[in-house]
């Protein structure tokens, strides 16, 4: 009785403007916080958002350490934004995708971390308003920098042509090798199965553009590149990097701002 | 005196197990070892128990075959499911007894709990502790070992339906569990780890399927006499008398942690920092012994108890003679030659423990005499087992090649 005593004093406090938010951000499409959701709970259990001045970002290693998600949504992609100071808001991804799968279409979504309080409160604001309040973690912030690579490719294409290639490849094998040479970018796979190959040109105008300082080629998990695949809601076009034998970026750009990359360690064909 | 006991193997009317595993050939085979006592197998079986009761009952409360020179002991494993802590586990246990008579009226009672002719290794629906109410009720000589304690699936303490602790299992019949067997991806020291082992007698057997991996484990036992009662009084209460046999753990196929689709293992400190998640497939590792034991010890690697057993690792002389001429152990090439040394030099344990350099070096090539000697010495290095997949001899330097990471292209790792 005590606990929903004080829960209903805070929530009085929040509806007067009483309690100070260390956090406020509002999407107007709750949706694509569905998808960021998605994009990452699809790789990592748990992980630290950090809510800054410019907007939040997030960086984790699923637990393998093959793979890793690294989010930019900057405060231009909200509707509205504020928060002063950086602090870090731990979540289990589960729990928070489980919410998100609450959220209705032409439903606003609201963000909101009180310093009172050791949750985030997720609203939907649409015909009425829904309140969710998930507890945060105190899993500490893991200070991780990004793959040092200078890619040796950088090609733009639709994600569905990619997509298209995944799903083939799957048929036959686990892994994918790419190779890029002139300005052709050829997918194959092989394995008991069979093989495949997949070739996308300029002309097909699937391939945006593709650019390379020497031909490359490396062979990346199927399984991995599978669940990026998820990400392919946020944007219909993607941009892919890679060196010979070294690991693959992919960046999914958010028509409504902000960024999705995807990292991933490459395999090695003696292994 | 020191006899050689493997107490623990399979007949054919076991699953996955070689169709040539009569009592002839198993005579045979043991002698050619050096196997002073081997246990029968299958006990609870009718027909291999009819086959038994073919051998000729001797004084000592062990069998033999009629001009046979190995001596046999009655035992036979099962398998126990039961719910512990809302989980099913799914033990194995090897049974030894003192004769037939009690074999076949045990087996009437264990069925009871399961099918026994369906496989040698009968699936019993009863916990731990009411399989060793059974057995004890025929005498307390009558034992109950855990088998192979660490394995993934179906021992005491493997990861997948096993428990953290003995008495989670055999409850209040605990103190009639006596002894402990390794298996091979586990050897003493791993054991030396988890003090609540300390008390308990460690015994090594091969667990063979087939006639020619009997023995690759076993127990060297110091008796007064060849008896059922010498050396079961020795496993339960004598156990400085004990000296395993042991393959080097990582010979075994569960010792590190892996996948085997994926062609993937890792040391317990790898597989922990990742989670057990594969690599390549991100999909859950089959988590090995050595993780295992990790997760379950109290001492730090190298600590040992004060009343620790002695033991002696050693590879099998197949897999030295099949990495000599880069062949598999069962080939053709690799049989020849092993019958031939065994045949001119006595037995196996003799050639890989006791032969001279020189007696070698007249009956192998110089590879092997090579192999045989490091051997000896712990100085061949293994190529870890893992889901399933044995460990292989690491020969002429061959290195062990790990999956990348991302990490290994962080910021100073790697300047491409």
């Amino acid at each position: 009785m005590e606990r929903i005593r004080i829960d209903k004093y805070i929530h009085s406090l929040i509806k007067k403007e009483l309690v100070s938010f260390m956090f406020r951000a509002i999407l107007s499409d709750g949706k694509i916080w569905r998808d960021i959701i998605e994009s990452i709970s699809i790789l990592v259990d748990e992980g630290v958002f950090i809510a800054g001045p410019n907007g939040i970002r997030l960086r984790a290693m699923d637990p393998s350490r093959v793979a890793m998600v690294d989010l930019e949504l900057p405060a231009s992609a909200f509707e509205s934004y504020d928060c002063k100071d950086e602090i870090p808001i731990g979540v289990n991804f589960d729990d928070m995708k489980s919410i998100m799968k609450r959220v209705k279409t032409d439903e606003k979504l609201s963000l909101e971390k009180s310093e009172s309080e050791a949750r985030l409160k997720i609203k939907f604001l649409g015909k009425f308003t829904r309140t969710f309040s998930l507890p945060l973690l105190d899993i500490g912030k893991e200070e991780l920098s990004v793959p040092k690579i200078t890619f040796s490719t950088n090609i733009k294409l639709l994600v569905s042509a990619l997509e298209d290639a995944i799903k083939d490849a799957e048929v036959v094998s686990d892994f994918i090798k790419i190779i890029v040479e002139r300005d052709l970018l050829k997918i194959i796979a092989s394995g008991d199965r069979g093989e495949v190959e997949i070739e996308i040109t300029k002309d097909s105008g699937e391939l945006l553009s593709i650019e390379f300082s020497e031909p490359s080629h490396a062979l990346y998990s199927l399984a991995y590149l599978k669940k990026m695949m998820v990400a392919t809601d946020l944007s219909d076009v993607c941009t892919l990097m890679f060196s010979t034998d070294m690991p693959l970026r992919l960046d999914f750009n958010m028509a409504t701002g902000g960024k999705i990359t995807y990292y991933l360690a490459p395999r090695m064909e003696a292994e | 005196m020191r006899i050689v006991v493997d107490l623990h193997i399979h007949s054919s009317y076991s699953r996955a197990t070689s169709e040539d595993m009569s009592l002839k050939t198993l005579d045979r085979v043991a002698m050619m070892k050096g196997i002073n006592v081997l246990g029968t197998g299958d006990f609870t079986h009718p027909k291999w128990r009819e086959k038994l009761k073919e051998l000729m009952k001797e004084e000592d409360n062990l069998y033999g075959i009629e001009g046979g020179n190995t001596k046999f002991i009655i035992s036979g494993e099962v398998c126990t499911n039961f719910e512990y802590d809302g989980k099913i586990r799914r033990i194995h246990h090897l049974i030894l007894l003192p004769s037939i008579d009690i074999a076949e009226e045990l087996s009437r009672r264990l069925a009871t709990y399961g099918d026994l002719e369906v496989d040698g290794r009968p699936n019993l629906s009863m916990s731990g502790a009411q399989l060793v109410e059974e057995v004890v009720e025929f005498g307390e000589d009558c034992l109950v070992i855990p088998a192979h304690i660490w394995t993934p699936w179906f021992s005491l303490f493997g990861d997948r339906g096993g428990v953290n602790k003995i008495e989670e299992c055999y409850e209040d019949q605990t103190p009639h569990i006596y002894a402990l067997e390794t298996g091979l991806s586990s050897d003493p020291p791993m054991n030396w780890r988890v003090s609540a082992l300390d008390s308990y007698t460690l015994v090594s057997n091969s667990d063979s399927h087939s006639p020619l991996k009997i023995g690759r484990e076993a127990n060297i036992i110091e008796v007064n006499e060849v008896s059922y009662r010498e050396i079961v009084n020795a496993i339960m209460f004598h156990k400085e008398k004990v000296t395993t046999i042991e393959v080097d753990p990582a010979y075994g196929k569960y010792h590190w942690t892996g996948h085997r689709k994926c062609g993937i293992s890792m040391p317990p400190k790898d597989s922990i920092r990742i989670k057990g998640i594969c690599p390549i497939c991100g999909k859950r590792m089959t988590k090995g012994v050595a993780e295992r034991v990790e997760e379950l010890a109290d001492r730090a690697e190298g600590e040992s108890p004060r009343n620790r057993q002695n033991f002696i690792r050693l590879l099998p002389l197949n897999d030295l003679i099949a990495a000599s001429i880069d062949r598999y152990p069962f080939s053709n090439d690799v049989q020849k030659a092993y019958w031939e040394i065994v045949g001119k030099i006595g037995s196996e344990f003799k050639v890989l423990l006791e032969a001279p350099k020189e007696e070698l070096e007249r009956v192998c090539s110089k590879e092997i005499v090579e192999l045989i000697l490091m051997n000896r010495e712990n100085k061949i290095s293994i190529i870890p087992g893992y889901d399933g997949v044995y460990g292989k001899i690491k020969l002429f330097g061959i290195e062990f090649k790990r999956p990348k990471t991302l990490e290994d292209y962080m910021e100073g790792e790697n300047d491409a």
